[in-house]
This record gives C-alpha cells, structure tokens and sequence, in this order.
C-alpha cells in the first residue's frame, strides 16, 4: 500500500494521471489506470477526539461533518454512503486502516484550509482509508449564516469529502490575482474547485450540477443511466492538446457541467449530462494554478483562447454524443 | 384537456357563423387528399445566462444564451373525408427541417459571440376538423376554418435524441376548385391555409406554450 497526498483547497493536489472528467483520480496498477474510489460502502469514517477549535466544539464538528457527509449521500444518481464510527483518540494522517477528520495545526501551511490524505491498495487500486485534516491554524465556523472574517467549516469539509470520496478538482470557476499574491474567487459553480471562497462565506454548502455528475460517475445508481454523456477532442493546428477545459451548458435546467482533455490526443468525455442540446465552451486552465488540477510533469497547454462552439451538441438519454472535435487557436 | 379546449373553439366558431346546419358545400366528391409545401414561423424558446455562483451566493454571468427554433419550409399532406354536414375530417402529417439556434454572447472571458446551431427533422402527425364556411352559389371558392391535434416529434441532429410533444392548430383558408368532373377524379384544385401553430415540450426549455404562424399552399385532387 502506498500513502498519496492530496491536498485540497487553496494550493496544490496531487493528481497522479487522471482518468477521466471532473477531475476523478486515476492510479495505476500493473500499468494501468484505475479509477480511485471505495470499492465497497458504507464507508466508515470517525471523528478525532481532538477536534475542537476556539467557536467549534468536538459535537459541532461532527455535526457539520455529518451534514456534509449527508449531502454527499442525498445524491440521487450516486450510491455513495457513509457511516459514522465514532470519536477516536487517532490523529487524521495516521497509516491505521481508519478514516479519521479533524484539526491539525499546520502554521506553515498557510494557505492549506484543509487537506485529504488516501492509502491506495496498489493490488487493485481501491481507496483502503482516507483522512481528512482541517486546519486550526485558520478560525472556524460552524454557524449557520456563516461567520465574518471565518472559514465555514461545513463548505469546506463537503470539498474535502469529495476528495475522500475520490473526486478531484474542478475548474469551474473565475478567479482575479489579489495583490498580496494568490487569487479570490468570483464565482464558481462546483463545490469541487480548487480555491475556497473568501471566509464568511456559506455558497458552497450546496453540491452543483458538476460534483453531481462527478459522483455519480464514480458510483452511479441505476439512475445514472439515463443520463447521457459527451466525448470527443480539443485539437489546436490539428494537434489534440492536454488540459482543456470543456464546459457544457443545458439551457433547460441552467446545468454547467465540465471535464477536461486528459490525453495527448486531447480526447475528453463528460458524463452525467441531462439529455438535451448543449452549449459548448472551451478554455484553457488559468484560473488556478495547473497543478491543482494536473501532474506537474504532464504537459498542458493552456496557450489557446477561449471558444464558444457554434455547434449544439445533442446528448441522448443514456447515450454518447458522438465524438466532437472542439478546434482552438492560438492566443 | 387542452384538446378538448381546441374542440370547443372550434364548435364556437361554428355556431357563430349562423350557416344552416343541414347545408353541404358544393365541393364534389367525399374524400380530398392534397400535398403541398408550408412555411412555418419563428419561434423564440427563451433566454438563459450561464452563472457561476458568487461567494455571497449572488449569479456571476459566464455567458448568455438566447434561443429560437428559426423559420423554414417544408411539406405536408392531408387526407379528408366528409364526415357530417359542412364538417370534413383530415389526417395530416408534415416534415420540416427548421434549424435550432442559440446565441451566445457576453462571455466572461470576452470570447467572440457565436451561433451555435444545429437542424432539428420535425414530424407532425394529427387529425382535424374543417368545417367550410357558406360561400356563393356556384363560387369556385371555398373558404373554411380548421382546427388540429397533433403529435410532435422533433429528433436532433445526431438522430440519437427526440424531443415530443403535443400540437394545436387553429386557423382557416379557402379552396379554388380548378375543374370538376362527375365521375372517377371528381374535382382538383388548390388551397392555401394560414394558421396558428401551439405546442409544449418538443425543444422547448421550459413549460410554457410556444407558437408560430404557418403558412401553407396545396394542391388537391378529391374522389
């Protein structure tokens, strides 16, 4: 078994080739690539004893876990389910075959709100436990306005247990440089997305139609399957390109959905569309630092201007689109 | 209930009209079968932003969306029958290609605007109600009001999805009866018809009742 860091929100994570769209993560086994996910649920999951900041008690942190573990579960394309074990006296980050939360002090992360840790089973690729710690060296809330000046702590553990679930990073989302370095968030529209809102703020207490997607991807219901998919390439100069983002939007529901191209092909495939004609837009990975998404060593381009495709794109039920080709030029 | 609400108007409009209830039209023959081309209206299908979500849980537009099921031509044909008085009844069904657009503008990333298009294959298939109007004696005009019910399948360009739906008619338009004989072929001429087409679901994106103006010009041959 092999322990691979991930860590979430605000800088870096760690994604070792990804397979496929939203992000989900992908290891590979004997030379493969297998998606990473629990291969069995429940998943059991306990509460440090520890995890008690000034204005969060141990309760209200297992009550604001719950409740993000619960919207995680309320999914109804997804077969994802929890179950609470308890308080324990481990440490999140401890190799003890239990997935534990709590907070950690980290004051030299100082940007790292909180972070997810797995332990790969390397014969099969399957999630054997993963822990998530939050960091207290931040200040914390758990009201239910949110709290001037504090990170909500309920948004941020439903980021993190996408991450515990196996999802990785999305990209929908537009951010601005601040001055004293780093980006604020404008908008986004997946809990998934690499930079957390300012604190104070509650908007991410909601899954979007992307996290949706993405797990019910990784562990659909017989529901699922009527939903429709697309697929297809990025090419600039009739070369696929590594990394674009590819964003639909359904005019009916005001769904935005979005995958990436992961192969040097510039191939992509989104699952978890609503069926109906979609809107199409194509861009490059600027709004976060690449690696929150990608290898570092892989290599992206983000040297291509946006694109609004001036063809819809028909997504059946339960059913592909047909392969697309998404032409982008250069900036 | 909708198609029940159709019938009704169209029997109101018979009533008004004040013709004599046992009068026959002069058009010779029982059965009618017509083919002709049509022009169908466009329609707007609604307007819709892209938002992302702000930290105050406020919209930030990433791009709008505007669209509408543009106008186009196509064929239809109708068979009818005289069933009772001045009312025929008619089966029809129509094929039409109407392209689907949307226009997307405003990209936060300022992006070139665009259309975004793909063409639609539309079917109808429904029955009506003609009910001729008096017309002068030995007129070869023959002016009528109509009212349809149809089924609506609008399949995508990938022929991979179909939208359906249920469609309305209501409208009118007059017959010129070009020659008429006794025996076999007993009458043929041409027919032009302006209506009001109604429908919900099909490609539309939300709930509410979309509508058209058709057009219509036919050629018919009765027995």
């Amino acid at each position: 078994m092999t322990r691979v860091l991930a860590i979430a929100l605000t800088v870096l994570v760690s994604v070792p080739q990804p397979a496929a769209a939203y992000l989900k993560f992908g290891v590979n086994v004997g030379g493969r690539q297998v998606t990473l996910k629990w291969a069995q649920t429940p998943v059991r999951y306990f509460v440090s004893a520890r995890s008690s900041v000034p204005g969060v008690t141990v309760s209200d942190f297992e009550g604001a876990v719950a409740r993000a573990f619960a919207r995680w579960e309320a999914v109804p394309t997804s077969s994802i389910a929890y179950t609470y074990g308890g308080l324990t006296v481990a440490r999140p980050g401890e190799d003890d075959g239990s997935s534990t939360l709590g907070f950690e002090s980290h004051p030299e992360l100082d940007r790292v709100l909180a972070s997810t840790s797995f332990i790969v089973d390397r014969a099969t690729g399957a999630l054997v436990e993963s822990d998530i710690f939050f960091n207290s060296t931040f200040t914390w809330s758990i009201s239910a306005n949110g709290e001037s000046g504090k990170f909500d702590l309920e948004s941020i553990a439903l980021h993190e247990i996408g991450h515990f679930s196996g999802l990785g990073h999305s990209a929908l989302g537009e951010t601005e440089l601040r001055d004293g370095g780093g980006r604020r968030v404008l908008g986004a529209e997946a809990v998934m997305f690499p930079i957390a809102f300012a604190a104070g703020s509650i908007a991410s207490r909601t899954l979007k139609a992307d996290d949706i997607a993405g797990i019910s991807d990784l562990y659909p219901t017989g529901d699922f399957s009527q939903r429709g998919s697309m697929s297809g390439r990025v090419t600039k100069n009739g070369q696929g390109i590594l990394g674009a983002h590819v964003i639909t939007f359904d005019q009916a529901t005001g769904e935005l959905v979005a995958g990436f191209t992961l192969t040097s092909r510039g191939e992509f495939s989104i699952a978890g569309l609503s069926p109906g004609p979609k809107v199409v837009r194509v861009e490059p990975l600027d709004d976060a630092d690449i690696d929150s998404f990608f290898d570092v060593s892989q290599n992206v381009d983000a040297d291509f201007r946006v694109l609004l495709f001036n063809r819809l794109i028909a997504v059946p039920h339960g059913g592909d689109s047909g392969s697309v080709e998404l032409q982008v030029v250069a900036k | 209930m909708r198609s029940s609400r159709v019938m009704w108007c169209a029997a109101v409009f018979m009533v008004l009209s004040g013709s004599p209830a046992s009068a026959q039209t002069d058009l010779p023959g029982r059965i009618e079968v017509s083919v002709g081309a049509q022009w169908l209206g466009e329609t707007a299908l609604g307007s819709k932003d892209a938002n992302l979500t702000t930290p105050t849980g406020g919209a930030l537009r990433l791009f709008s969306t505007s669209t509408s099921l543009a106008g186009v031509s196509g064929l239809e044909a109708r068979a009818g029958v005289h069933v009772w008085h001045r009312v025929h009844a008619e089966a029809f069904g129509s094929f039409s290609k109407p392209p689907l657009n949307t226009s997307v503008a405003n990209d936060y990333e300022s992006s070139p605007s665009t259309t975004a298009s793909e063409t639609i294959k539309q079917y109808i298939v429904g029955g009506s109600a003609v009910w001729y109007l008096p017309q002068s004696p030995g007129s070869r005009f023959f002016p009528f009001a109509s009212g349809s019910v149809a089924y609506l399948r609008q399949l995508h360009e990938s022929d991979t999805l179909a939208s359906t739906g249920r469609l309305y008619e209501l409208g009118g338009g007059i017959k010129y009866l070009l020659r008429s004989q006794a025996t076999g072929l007993k009458g043929a001429g041409v027919r032009g018809d302006v209506r009001v087409q109604l429908w919900k679901h099909g490609v539309a994106f939300d709930e509410g009742l979309q509508s058209r103006p058709t057009v219509v010009g036919a050629f018919f041959v009765r027995f």
